[in-house]
């Protein structure tokens, strides 16, 4: 622009040639400056399940196992200005009987308010993905997950609240002689009508719909220089409501959801060591008299050990375990409560796996899981939980491609 | 004595340019003859967007498992390429930044930085006609 100036300062001089060069400025500007900066990418998985008993993605119990989980998402960014970034992704991910959708990922416009050499702090506005622990942001993209089925805390139940919210994200990363921290923090509303979060929370499908009240969530992350060693503590809170339907015996209740989840990882040569631990605090209050108030805590937690046998082939174990209400950890009085037996209130999974990448932009990853107890199930994939057995089996494949 | 003459050597040994084969190349548009490391990792980890004079700033990367690639990332900046992948796939697949382009040889790389305003990448010591930038 400089340049274009003192050239024009050289060379024209009546208002039509100013004209001309702003115009092809302009155009010069969009076709080379902007347009140069636009990349497309994207992702796709396909998953195979095979469980001796219960359903993951599909009719998994079934001879043949499922192949119903297809994840494919597309993105594009582009920098028209050199503060200013804008950056979609669309998804279509079918799983199981839960989902066959495409969605909106996100879809956002970044400012970056300020840029210096060691700290630089933004504001993105639109539907932003939400921070929390180290993989949700990038959920659906196998390649960036820790195994092909997630661990237990990023609750597949939950999956609506986890995806993003519609509101803004303030940022900020700074750079220290130990290290680099980062800061995001979400403010908005999450996805309207969660159906797996409405069964495993009211007990069925109800009439009615949850709602999302404006919702908060951040992450505050640190990470060595080398990157060997990284660590976060993200929070949410969630809060949302129950509208009744026609004919509803549910009034107006309220949900609330408060997040706390710490993240550890450490590189040691050909180890990986991830570990997360959350709690929730849940509060599912004033839905009238024939749902009486309850506060539950509920627990998760996995540690994961990686191996790399060679830069293509890793090895993985990994324990995890969740359990919905601390207070009752085997289930014995949620089962004297409800129709469901005492181990559809926690899950405890043991995992080794493969992850072999060929090329960096082809996955293919193999694992098996011994499961006791059925917490995470979905509602859809397994309409009657009450009939869901306690010890299970998972053979689970997947196939994936990014550009 | 002999015990700070070793304390030298090993400094000397992890610090001397001539153990890195592997030095940062861009193109001539940008004129600087060298920079820090905290830039240089800004650079590649694409946080830093744009040169002094507005110039987008366009990054070109080898394949993750390119030897020259690994020895960048490691000897240069000092940075794991794992590192590197996590904060790129981030950044494409979260909406809140861009990856670095990645092209198949050393001899495109050259190619490619030599003939694109803003470029920046690396090669093998040695390399005539690219225009170097070192770390200070």
């Amino acid at each position: 622009m400089y340049t274009l100036l003192k050239f024009i300062k050289r060379y024209g001089g009546s208002t039509q040639v100013f004209s001309a060069f702003i115009i092809m400025w302009a155009g010069q500007t969009f076709a080379l400056d902007s347009f140069d900066t636009l990349q497309i990418h994207g992702f796709i998985n396909q998953g195979y399940f095979l469980t001796t008993d219960n359903n993951l993605y599909g009719k998994s119990s079934s001879n043949q196992g499922s192949l119903a989980l297809t994840e494919i998402g597309v993105n594009g960014s582009i920098r028209p200005l050199s503060n200013l970034g804008l950056a979609a992704q669309g998804v279509y991910r079918r799983a199981g009987e839960i989902s066959d959708e495409a969605r909106i990922d996100y879809a956002l416009i970044d400012w970056t308010i300020a840029d210096h050499e060691n700290y630089r702090y933004g504001i993105r506005l639109g539907r932003v993905k939400t921070p929390l622990g180290f993989f949700n942001d990038t959920r659906d993209v196998a390649f960036t997950r820790p195994s092909i089925t997630l661990p237990s805390l990023y609750q597949e139940r939950a999956r609506d609240l986890f995806l993003g919210s519609d509101g803004g994200q303030f940022y900020l990363n700074m750079d220290s002689s130990i290290g680099d921290f980062s800061l995001h923090i979400n403010g908005g509303k999450l996805k309207d009508n969660p159906k797996e979060l409405e069964i495993s929370i009211l007990g069925a499908d109800r009439p009615g719909e949850l709602k999302s009240k404006t919702s908060y969530m951040g992450k505050l992350g640190y990470e060595n220089k080398s990157g060997s060693t990284r660590f976060a503590v993200s929070y949410a809170d969630v809060e949302m409501f129950y509208e009744p339907g026609a004919a509803d015996f549910l009034s107006k209740g309220n949900l609330s959801f408060e997040f706390l989840l710490f993240s550890l990882q450490q590189h040691m040569g050909d180890l990986t060591l991830t570990g997360e631990y959350l709690r929730i605090h849940n509060s599912i209050t004033n839905f009238g008299i024939h749902f009486p108030d309850f506060k539950p805590t509920s627990e998760s937690y996995y540690l994961q050990v990686n191996y790399s046998l060679s830069s293509q082939l890793q090895a993985i174990i990994r324990y995890d375990v969740a359990y919905n209400n601390t207070d009752d950890r085997n289930g014995d009085f949620y089962a004297t409560l409800t129709s469901d037996p005492n181990y559809s209130a926690y899950s405890k999974d043991q995992m080794v796996g493969l992850r072999w990448a060929p090329k960096s932009n082809w996955l293919i990853q193999a694992e098996y899981h011994r499961i006791d107890g059925v917490s995470e199930l979905s509602a859809a994939d397994n309409p009657d939980l009450s009939a869901a057995k306690q010890h299970w089996n998972l053979f689970a494949l997947q196939l994936s491609y990014r550009f | 004595m002999r015990r700070f003459h070793y304390l030298i050597l090993f400094v000397f040994s992890f610090t001397s340019p001539a153990s890195q084969a592997v030095e940062i190349i861009a193109n001539p548009s940008i004129k600087i003859e060298s920079l820090t490391i905290s830039r240089a990792r800004n650079i590649f980890s694409m946080r830093a967007r744009n040169w002094a004079n507005d110039t987008p700033i366009k990054v070109y990367v080898l394949d993750d498992n390119n030897d020259l690639h690994k020895q960048f990332s490691k000897q240069i900046l000092g940075v794991f390429p794992y590192k590197l992948r996590r904060v790129w796939d981030r950044n494409t697949f979260s909406g809140t930044g861009q990856a670095p382009t990645t092209v198949k040889s050393e001899a495109e790389m050259i190619k490619v930085i030599s003939s694109t305003k803003g470029a920046i990448g690396y090669a093998n010591k040695g390399n005539v006609n690219v225009h170097v930038i070192k770390i200070h």
